[in-house]
Protein backbone atom coordinates (compact mmCIF):
# COMPACT_ATOMS: atom_id res chain seq x y z
CA UNK A 1 0.00 0.00 0.00
CA UNK A 2 1.21 3.58 -0.90
CA UNK A 3 0.24 6.52 0.32
CA UNK A 4 1.55 10.66 0.12
CA UNK A 5 2.85 11.70 3.06
CA UNK A 6 3.06 15.43 4.61
CA UNK A 7 5.20 15.01 8.06
CA UNK A 8 5.12 19.04 8.73
CA UNK A 9 7.86 20.51 10.29
CA UNK A 10 6.91 18.86 13.80
CA UNK A 11 7.95 15.65 13.13
CA UNK A 12 11.12 16.50 12.04
CA UNK A 13 11.72 18.41 14.89
CA UNK A 14 10.06 18.46 18.66
CA UNK A 15 7.62 15.00 17.93
CA UNK A 16 10.66 13.19 15.90
CA UNK A 17 9.68 10.29 18.35
CA UNK A 18 6.10 10.38 16.21
CA UNK A 19 8.59 10.68 13.17
CA UNK A 20 10.35 7.91 13.66
CA UNK A 21 7.63 5.34 15.48
CA UNK A 22 5.27 6.33 12.39
CA UNK A 23 8.05 5.48 9.55
CA UNK A 24 9.29 2.47 11.42
CA UNK A 25 5.97 1.11 12.00
CA UNK A 26 4.85 2.06 8.27
CA UNK A 27 8.01 0.23 7.34
CA UNK A 28 7.39 -2.95 9.21
CA UNK A 29 3.34 -3.17 7.70
CA UNK A 30 5.08 -2.67 4.01
CA UNK A 31 3.30 0.51 3.63
CA UNK A 32 5.26 3.03 1.74
CA UNK A 33 4.83 6.16 2.91
CA UNK A 34 5.24 8.92 0.08
CA UNK A 35 6.70 12.45 1.30
CA UNK A 36 5.34 15.11 -0.66
CA UNK A 37 7.83 16.30 -2.48
CA UNK A 38 9.52 19.99 -1.45
CA UNK A 39 6.55 20.73 0.80
CA UNK A 40 6.80 23.39 3.07
CA UNK A 41 5.37 24.41 6.84
CA UNK A 42 1.45 24.62 6.48
CA UNK A 43 1.46 28.34 8.71
CA UNK A 44 -0.52 26.58 12.00
CA UNK A 45 -1.68 29.00 13.87
CA UNK A 46 0.50 32.24 13.70
CA UNK A 47 -0.51 32.56 10.16
CA UNK A 48 -4.04 32.42 10.25
CA UNK A 49 -3.96 34.34 13.58
CA UNK A 50 -2.12 37.29 11.53
CA UNK A 51 -2.95 37.37 7.78
CA UNK A 52 -5.83 35.52 5.84
CA UNK A 53 -3.95 34.74 2.64
CA UNK A 54 -0.63 33.32 4.39
CA UNK A 55 -2.68 30.79 6.28
CA UNK A 56 -4.49 29.48 2.93
CA UNK A 57 -1.59 29.71 0.56
CA UNK A 58 1.26 28.13 2.17
CA UNK A 59 -0.74 25.06 2.89
CA UNK A 60 -2.49 25.13 -0.35
CA UNK A 61 1.09 25.08 -2.36
CA UNK A 62 1.49 21.67 0.03
CA UNK A 63 -1.92 20.25 -1.47
CA UNK A 64 -1.56 21.50 -4.94
CA UNK A 65 2.21 19.05 -4.61
CA UNK A 66 0.64 16.40 -3.21
CA UNK A 67 -2.62 16.31 -5.72
CA UNK A 68 0.17 15.55 -8.54
CA UNK A 69 1.25 11.96 -7.22
CA UNK A 70 -2.61 10.84 -7.43
CA UNK A 71 -2.54 8.94 -3.68
CA UNK A 72 -4.08 10.02 -0.67
CA UNK A 73 -2.80 12.08 1.69
CA UNK A 74 -1.95 11.29 5.24
CA UNK A 75 -0.90 13.93 7.50
CA UNK A 76 0.24 12.44 11.06
CA UNK A 77 0.57 16.26 13.09
CA UNK A 78 -2.89 16.91 14.21
CA UNK A 79 -2.38 20.56 13.97
CA UNK A 80 -1.06 20.32 10.29
CA UNK A 81 -4.13 17.68 9.38
CA UNK A 82 -6.52 20.62 10.77
CA UNK A 83 -4.61 23.04 8.23
CA UNK A 84 -4.69 20.52 5.11
CA UNK A 85 -8.54 19.87 5.36
CA UNK A 86 -9.74 23.14 6.18
CA UNK A 87 -7.99 24.79 3.24
CA UNK A 88 -9.00 21.62 1.25
CA UNK A 89 -13.16 22.58 2.72
CA UNK A 90 -12.12 26.27 1.83
CA UNK A 91 -11.25 25.89 -1.98
CA UNK A 92 -13.99 22.52 -2.54
CA UNK A 93 -16.59 24.86 -1.30
CA UNK A 94 -15.75 27.52 -4.27
CA UNK A 95 -16.07 30.84 -3.20
CA UNK A 96 -14.83 34.00 -5.02
CA UNK A 97 -12.37 34.33 -1.94
CA UNK A 98 -10.87 30.66 -2.92
CA UNK A 99 -11.18 30.94 -6.60
CA UNK A 100 -9.09 34.35 -6.35
CA UNK A 101 -6.59 32.43 -3.82
CA UNK A 102 -6.33 29.34 -6.00
CA UNK A 103 -5.15 31.17 -8.95
CA UNK A 104 -2.78 33.89 -7.05
CA UNK A 105 -0.91 30.25 -5.52
CA UNK A 106 -1.11 28.90 -9.38
CA UNK A 107 0.52 31.81 -10.97
CA UNK A 108 3.50 31.18 -8.24
CA UNK A 109 3.36 27.07 -8.06
CA UNK A 110 2.28 26.97 -11.65
CA UNK A 111 -0.60 24.98 -11.05
CA UNK A 112 -4.59 25.31 -9.64
CA UNK A 113 -5.83 23.27 -6.54
CA UNK A 114 -8.32 21.13 -8.40
CA UNK A 115 -9.53 19.16 -4.62
CA UNK A 116 -9.78 15.81 -5.54
CA UNK A 117 -7.06 14.97 -2.21
CA UNK A 118 -8.80 12.80 0.22
CA UNK A 119 -6.55 13.89 3.43
CA UNK A 120 -6.88 11.57 6.45
CA UNK A 121 -5.14 11.85 9.52
CA UNK A 122 -3.02 9.43 10.17
CA UNK A 123 -4.98 7.88 13.42
CA UNK A 124 -8.06 7.67 10.81
CA UNK A 125 -5.58 5.99 8.45
CA UNK A 126 -4.96 3.35 10.99
CA UNK A 127 -8.75 3.41 12.48
CA UNK A 128 -9.58 1.64 8.91
CA UNK A 129 -10.55 -1.91 8.80
CA UNK A 130 -8.50 -3.09 6.26
CA UNK A 131 -5.67 -1.81 8.27
CA UNK A 132 -6.53 -2.96 11.62
CA UNK A 133 -7.12 -6.40 10.43
CA UNK A 134 -3.28 -6.29 9.28
CA UNK A 135 -2.33 -4.41 12.43
CA UNK A 136 -3.82 -7.26 14.39
CA UNK A 137 -2.30 -9.95 12.31
CA UNK A 138 1.21 -8.66 12.64
CA UNK A 139 1.06 -8.32 16.57
CA UNK A 140 3.57 -10.17 18.72
CA UNK A 141 2.90 -9.31 22.25
CA UNK A 142 -0.38 -6.84 23.63
CA UNK A 143 -0.43 -3.58 25.88
CA UNK A 144 -0.90 -5.88 28.79
CA UNK A 145 -3.67 -3.52 30.46
CA UNK A 146 -1.88 -0.66 30.19
CA UNK A 147 -4.50 1.31 31.64
CA UNK A 148 -4.44 4.78 29.31
CA UNK A 149 -6.56 7.76 28.51
CA UNK A 150 -6.88 8.64 24.86
CA UNK A 151 -6.29 11.97 24.91
CA UNK A 152 -7.69 13.78 21.47
CA UNK A 153 -6.87 16.94 21.90
CA UNK A 154 -8.91 20.30 20.10
CA UNK A 155 -7.69 20.32 16.24
CA UNK A 156 -8.21 16.70 15.17
CA UNK A 157 -12.22 16.96 15.23
CA UNK A 158 -13.16 20.89 15.29
CA UNK A 159 -14.58 22.33 12.67
CA UNK A 160 -16.71 19.11 12.07
CA UNK A 161 -17.94 19.98 8.79
CA UNK A 162 -14.07 20.56 7.56
CA UNK A 163 -12.49 17.78 9.86
CA UNK A 164 -14.80 15.13 10.68
CA UNK A 165 -13.90 11.35 11.26
CA UNK A 166 -15.34 10.74 14.08
CA UNK A 167 -17.71 12.66 16.97
CA UNK A 168 -16.63 15.98 17.98
CA UNK A 169 -17.67 15.71 21.45
CA UNK A 170 -17.35 11.98 21.39
CA UNK A 171 -14.99 10.43 19.60
CA UNK A 172 -13.67 7.25 19.79
CA UNK A 173 -11.21 5.88 17.54
CA UNK A 174 -8.63 6.26 19.39
CA UNK A 175 -10.17 4.58 22.03
CA UNK A 176 -10.70 1.31 19.71
CA UNK A 177 -7.18 1.32 18.33
CA UNK A 178 -6.05 1.25 21.91
CA UNK A 179 -8.18 -1.80 22.58
CA UNK A 180 -7.00 -3.85 19.99
CA UNK A 181 -3.63 -3.33 21.02
CA UNK A 182 -4.53 -4.56 24.67
CA UNK A 183 -4.86 -1.71 26.98
CA UNK A 184 -7.41 -1.33 29.26
CA UNK A 185 -8.82 2.36 27.93
CA UNK A 186 -9.83 4.71 31.04
CA UNK A 187 -13.04 7.04 30.09
CA UNK A 188 -12.63 10.79 31.06
CA UNK A 189 -14.25 13.55 30.04
CA UNK A 190 -11.02 15.15 29.12
CA UNK A 191 -10.44 14.04 25.66
CA UNK A 192 -11.28 16.96 23.68
CA UNK A 193 -10.25 19.51 26.28
CA UNK A 194 -7.05 22.30 24.53
CA UNK A 195 -3.36 21.62 25.99
CA UNK A 196 -2.91 25.47 25.10
CA UNK A 197 -1.31 24.73 22.02
CA UNK A 198 0.48 27.18 20.59
CA UNK A 199 1.41 29.29 23.45
CA UNK A 200 4.10 26.80 25.39
CA UNK A 201 6.86 29.93 24.63
CA UNK A 202 4.63 32.94 25.06
CA UNK A 203 2.52 31.83 27.77
CA UNK A 204 3.61 28.89 29.42
CA UNK A 205 1.83 29.58 32.18
CA UNK A 206 -1.35 29.15 30.69
CA UNK A 207 -0.32 26.03 28.99
CA UNK A 208 1.12 24.61 32.28
CA UNK A 209 -2.26 25.00 34.26
CA UNK A 210 -4.25 23.42 31.04
CA UNK A 211 -2.29 20.13 31.17
CA UNK A 212 -1.64 20.22 34.84
CA UNK A 213 -5.80 19.88 34.94
CA UNK A 214 -5.11 17.63 31.81
CA UNK A 215 -2.80 15.12 34.18
CA UNK A 216 -4.79 15.69 37.16
CA UNK A 217 -7.79 14.17 35.56
CA UNK A 218 -5.81 11.31 33.28
CA UNK A 219 -4.83 10.09 37.33
CA UNK A 220 -8.26 10.81 38.73
CA UNK A 221 -9.13 8.44 35.79
CA UNK A 222 -6.91 5.74 36.81
CA UNK A 223 -4.53 6.26 33.96
CA UNK A 224 -1.09 5.41 34.23
CA UNK A 225 -0.13 7.13 30.84
CA UNK A 226 -1.94 9.23 28.05
CA UNK A 227 -2.21 8.41 24.48
CA UNK A 228 -2.00 11.21 22.20
CA UNK A 229 -1.82 11.47 18.01
CA UNK A 230 -0.77 15.09 18.05
CA UNK A 231 2.66 17.01 18.93
CA UNK A 232 1.45 19.86 20.13
CA UNK A 233 -0.38 17.94 23.26
CA UNK A 234 2.79 15.56 23.66
CA UNK A 235 5.25 18.46 23.82
CA UNK A 236 3.11 20.61 25.71
CA UNK A 237 2.64 17.90 28.41
CA UNK A 238 5.68 16.69 28.45
CA UNK A 239 7.45 19.60 28.64
CA UNK A 240 5.09 21.42 31.48
CA UNK A 241 4.05 18.24 33.38
CA UNK A 242 7.49 16.63 33.04
CA UNK A 243 7.66 15.58 36.88
CA UNK A 244 4.32 14.29 36.91
CA UNK A 245 4.97 10.76 36.80
CA UNK A 246 2.11 10.83 33.84
CA UNK A 247 4.17 9.67 30.15
CA UNK A 248 2.89 10.51 27.08
CA UNK A 249 2.62 8.26 24.79
CA UNK A 250 2.21 8.48 20.81
CA UNK A 251 -0.12 5.84 19.51
CA UNK A 252 2.41 4.81 16.97
CA UNK A 253 4.99 4.23 19.73
CA UNK A 254 2.41 1.60 21.29
CA UNK A 255 1.69 0.03 17.68
CA UNK A 256 5.60 -0.26 16.95
CA UNK A 257 5.79 -2.08 20.97
CA UNK A 258 3.12 -4.10 20.12
CA UNK A 259 4.86 -5.50 16.88
CA UNK A 260 8.00 -5.90 18.77
CA UNK A 261 9.98 -3.96 16.24
CA UNK A 262 13.60 -3.12 16.85
CA UNK A 263 15.31 0.01 18.11
CA UNK A 264 12.14 1.46 20.46
CA UNK A 265 15.10 3.56 22.22
CA UNK A 266 15.41 5.85 18.96
CA UNK A 267 12.05 7.38 20.12
CA UNK A 268 10.68 6.06 23.12
CA UNK A 269 14.58 7.54 24.42
CA UNK A 270 13.64 11.65 23.30
CA UNK A 271 10.89 12.08 25.73
CA UNK A 272 11.31 14.23 29.02
CA UNK A 273 9.50 11.63 30.68
CA UNK A 274 10.69 8.59 30.19
CA UNK A 275 7.95 6.50 29.53
CA UNK A 276 10.38 3.21 29.37
CA UNK A 277 10.04 1.89 33.04
CA UNK A 278 6.12 1.91 32.80
CA UNK A 279 6.45 -0.37 29.44
CA UNK A 280 8.95 -2.38 30.79
CA UNK A 281 7.05 -2.86 34.04
CA UNK A 282 4.59 -4.05 31.74
CA UNK A 283 6.43 -6.49 29.75
CA UNK A 284 5.29 -4.26 26.71
CA UNK A 285 9.37 -3.55 26.06
CA UNK B 1 -20.34 35.58 33.64
CA UNK B 2 -21.45 39.25 34.43
CA UNK B 3 -19.34 42.40 32.97
CA UNK B 4 -19.35 45.94 32.26
CA UNK B 5 -20.10 45.17 28.29
CA UNK B 6 -23.74 45.22 29.36
CA UNK B 7 -23.98 47.65 31.69
CA UNK B 8 -21.29 50.03 30.42
CA UNK B 9 -22.62 53.27 28.59
CA UNK B 10 -20.24 53.99 25.99
CA UNK B 11 -22.32 52.44 23.30
CA UNK B 12 -26.31 52.15 23.62
CA UNK B 13 -27.31 51.53 20.26
CA UNK B 14 -26.55 48.75 18.42
CA UNK B 15 -24.47 48.99 15.37
CA UNK B 16 -24.29 46.99 11.96
CA UNK B 17 -21.86 48.30 10.58
CA UNK B 18 -19.02 46.65 12.52
CA UNK B 19 -21.51 43.14 12.51
CA UNK B 20 -21.65 43.39 9.00
CA UNK B 21 -18.05 43.69 8.07
CA UNK B 22 -17.62 40.67 10.18
CA UNK B 23 -20.27 39.01 9.38
CA UNK B 24 -18.67 39.22 5.52
CA UNK B 25 -15.04 38.67 6.47
CA UNK B 26 -15.22 35.36 8.80
CA UNK B 27 -18.30 34.14 7.38
CA UNK B 28 -19.94 33.96 10.52
CA UNK B 29 -23.76 34.79 11.39
CA UNK B 30 -22.94 36.84 14.36
CA UNK B 31 -26.38 38.68 14.32
CA UNK B 32 -27.75 35.13 15.04
CA UNK B 33 -26.21 34.65 18.74
CA UNK B 34 -28.84 35.13 21.18
CA UNK B 35 -26.11 35.32 24.46
CA UNK B 36 -26.97 31.91 25.49
CA UNK B 37 -22.86 31.53 26.72
CA UNK B 38 -22.49 27.92 25.80
CA UNK B 39 -19.55 29.22 23.62
CA UNK B 40 -17.59 31.07 27.39
CA UNK B 41 -18.23 27.56 29.49
CA UNK B 42 -16.07 26.05 27.34
CA UNK B 43 -13.70 28.32 26.78
CA UNK B 44 -10.34 27.25 27.89
CA UNK B 45 -8.58 30.92 28.36
CA UNK B 46 -12.13 32.31 29.93
CA UNK B 47 -10.63 32.67 33.16
CA UNK B 48 -7.71 35.01 32.07
CA UNK B 49 -8.99 36.23 29.29
CA UNK B 50 -10.51 40.43 29.87
CA UNK B 51 -13.99 39.50 27.88
CA UNK B 52 -15.71 36.48 27.57
CA UNK B 53 -16.47 34.62 24.72
CA UNK B 54 -20.01 35.73 24.05
CA UNK B 55 -18.82 39.04 25.12
CA UNK B 56 -16.91 39.42 21.94
CA UNK B 57 -19.79 38.28 20.06
CA UNK B 58 -22.21 41.07 21.88
CA UNK B 59 -19.75 43.85 21.00
CA UNK B 60 -19.62 43.36 17.34
CA UNK B 61 -22.85 43.61 17.40
CA UNK B 62 -23.08 46.84 19.13
CA UNK B 63 -19.99 47.82 17.07
CA UNK B 64 -17.66 48.93 19.83
CA UNK B 65 -14.43 48.26 18.11
CA UNK B 66 -12.82 50.37 20.64
CA UNK B 67 -13.07 47.50 23.45
CA UNK B 68 -12.46 44.66 20.75
CA UNK B 69 -9.52 45.70 19.42
CA UNK B 70 -7.97 46.57 22.99
CA UNK B 71 -8.77 43.10 24.19
CA UNK B 72 -6.37 40.54 25.50
CA UNK B 73 -8.91 38.14 24.36
CA UNK B 74 -8.21 38.22 20.60
CA UNK B 75 -4.30 37.07 21.45
CA UNK B 76 -4.81 34.56 24.24
CA UNK B 77 -7.56 32.57 22.12
CA UNK B 78 -6.27 29.22 21.30
CA UNK B 79 -8.22 28.85 18.45
CA UNK B 80 -9.38 25.46 19.90
CA UNK B 81 -12.79 26.01 18.35
CA UNK B 82 -14.58 24.41 21.49
CA UNK B 83 -17.41 27.40 21.07
CA UNK B 84 -17.42 26.80 17.33
CA UNK B 85 -18.42 23.23 18.26
CA UNK B 86 -21.30 24.59 20.83
CA UNK B 87 -22.65 27.08 19.27
CA UNK B 88 -25.92 26.38 18.78
CA UNK B 89 -26.25 28.99 16.00
CA UNK B 90 -23.12 27.77 14.36
CA UNK B 91 -20.88 30.63 15.30
CA UNK B 92 -17.08 30.06 15.20
CA UNK B 93 -16.19 32.83 17.86
CA UNK B 94 -11.88 31.90 16.88
CA UNK B 95 -12.69 33.50 13.35
CA UNK B 96 -14.54 36.53 14.17
CA UNK B 97 -11.13 36.47 16.67
CA UNK B 98 -8.92 36.26 13.29
CA UNK B 99 -10.54 38.49 11.48
CA UNK B 100 -10.60 41.23 14.51
CA UNK B 101 -6.59 40.45 14.84
CA UNK B 102 -6.24 41.40 11.79
CA UNK B 103 -7.77 45.24 12.06
CA UNK B 104 -5.91 45.73 14.85
CA UNK B 105 -2.77 44.86 12.19
CA UNK B 106 -4.59 47.02 9.49
CA UNK B 107 -5.12 49.95 11.65
CA UNK B 108 -1.50 49.83 13.05
CA UNK B 109 -2.64 49.42 17.12
CA UNK B 110 -0.43 48.09 19.54
CA UNK B 111 -1.97 44.43 20.28
CA UNK B 112 -3.13 44.14 23.94
CA UNK B 113 -0.96 41.55 24.60
CA UNK B 114 2.91 41.76 23.32
CA UNK B 115 4.66 37.89 23.52
CA UNK B 116 2.32 36.27 21.56
CA UNK B 117 2.49 38.08 18.33
CA UNK B 118 5.73 38.54 18.54
CA UNK B 119 5.97 34.71 18.48
CA UNK B 120 3.92 34.70 15.51
CA UNK B 121 6.45 36.63 13.77
CA UNK B 122 9.46 35.27 14.93
CA UNK B 123 7.94 31.61 14.17
CA UNK B 124 6.63 33.30 9.92
CA UNK B 125 10.13 35.00 9.61
CA UNK B 126 11.59 31.45 9.83
CA UNK B 127 9.13 30.04 7.72
CA UNK B 128 9.72 33.12 5.24
CA UNK B 129 13.82 32.33 4.99
CA UNK B 130 13.36 28.89 4.94
CA UNK B 131 10.38 27.32 3.75
CA UNK B 132 9.38 25.46 7.01
CA UNK B 133 9.61 26.22 10.68
CA UNK B 134 13.22 26.80 11.89
CA UNK B 135 12.66 26.20 15.99
CA UNK B 136 15.85 27.42 17.17
CA UNK B 137 16.41 30.17 14.92
CA UNK B 138 12.41 31.65 16.29
CA UNK B 139 13.60 31.37 19.75
CA UNK B 140 16.11 32.81 18.97
CA UNK B 141 14.33 36.12 17.25
CA UNK B 142 11.38 35.60 19.94
CA UNK B 143 13.92 36.00 22.55
CA UNK B 144 15.47 39.40 21.17
CA UNK B 145 11.89 40.98 20.26
CA UNK B 146 10.79 40.07 24.18
CA UNK B 147 14.22 40.59 25.74
CA UNK B 148 13.22 36.99 27.45
CA UNK B 149 16.85 35.37 26.69
CA UNK B 150 17.07 33.22 30.29
CA UNK B 151 13.11 31.69 29.86
CA UNK B 152 13.16 28.01 29.67
CA UNK B 153 17.10 27.87 28.81
CA UNK B 154 16.96 24.19 30.87
CA UNK B 155 13.85 22.98 28.50
CA UNK B 156 16.13 24.09 25.30
CA UNK B 157 18.95 22.29 26.55
CA UNK B 158 16.56 19.08 27.14
CA UNK B 159 15.26 19.32 23.62
CA UNK B 160 18.62 19.84 22.12
CA UNK B 161 19.93 16.57 23.90
CA UNK B 162 17.05 14.72 22.28
CA UNK B 163 16.91 16.06 19.13
CA UNK B 164 13.89 17.69 19.50
CA UNK B 165 15.69 20.89 18.74
CA UNK B 166 18.19 20.76 15.41
CA UNK B 167 20.56 23.28 14.79
CA UNK B 168 20.58 23.47 11.20
CA UNK B 169 17.43 24.49 9.01
CA UNK B 170 15.88 22.52 6.59
CA UNK B 171 15.52 24.57 3.58
CA UNK B 172 12.76 24.18 0.91
CA UNK B 173 14.29 23.85 -3.00
CA UNK B 174 11.60 26.39 -4.43
CA UNK B 175 11.98 29.02 -1.68
CA UNK B 176 11.21 31.79 -4.30
CA UNK B 177 7.47 30.08 -4.39
CA UNK B 178 7.22 30.23 -0.71
CA UNK B 179 8.62 33.80 -1.01
CA UNK B 180 6.35 34.87 -3.01
CA UNK B 181 3.67 33.50 -0.83
CA UNK B 182 5.06 35.82 1.49
CA UNK B 183 5.25 38.55 -0.56
CA UNK B 184 1.76 38.40 -1.81
CA UNK B 185 0.26 38.15 2.05
CA UNK B 186 2.07 41.53 2.97
CA UNK B 187 0.91 43.47 -0.06
CA UNK B 188 -2.67 42.29 1.36
CA UNK B 189 -2.58 43.32 4.52
S1 LIG C 1 -22.70 29.89 22.02
FE1 LIG C 1 -23.25 31.02 20.15
S2 LIG C 1 -25.31 31.85 20.57
FE2 LIG C 1 -24.42 31.20 22.54
S3 LIG C 1 -23.47 33.09 23.35
FE3 LIG C 1 -21.87 31.95 22.24
S4 LIG C 1 -21.91 32.81 20.18
FE4 LIG C 1 -23.82 33.43 21.16
S1 LIG D 1 -11.39 28.93 20.01
FE1 LIG D 1 -10.70 30.65 21.29
S2 LIG D 1 -12.60 31.60 22.00
FE2 LIG D 1 -13.17 29.59 21.20
S3 LIG D 1 -13.19 28.23 23.00
FE3 LIG D 1 -11.13 28.09 22.06
S4 LIG D 1 -9.86 29.62 23.12
FE4 LIG D 1 -12.02 30.10 23.56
Amino acid sequence: MKVGYYPGCSLHSTAADYGLSTEAVCRHMNIQLAEIPDWNCCGATPAHSTNEFLAKALPLRNLILAEESGLDLVVPCTGCYNVCRQTHGFISRGSAKSHSVNSEVASIVGKRYKGSLKIMHLLEFFSQDEVLAELKSRMVRTLNGLRVVPYYGCLMLRPAGDVAFDDPEQPQKLDRLLEVLGAQVKPWSYKMECCGGSFAIPKADIVTDLTGELVKQAKKAGAEAMVTACPLCQANIDTRQANSGMPVLYFTELIAAVLGLDGQDRWLGKHISDPRPLLKSHEII
Amino acid sequence: MESAVFTGNTVTQPSESLARVIEKESGQPVNRCYQCKKCSAGCPVGPVADLHTNEVIRLVQMGDTERLLNSNRLWLCLSCKTCQARCPNGIDTSAVIDVLKAMVFKQSRTPAERRIPEFYKSFLDTVNMTGRLYELGMIGLYKMRTKTYTEDIGLGIEMLKRGKLKFLPEKVKHLDQVKAIFRKGREKK
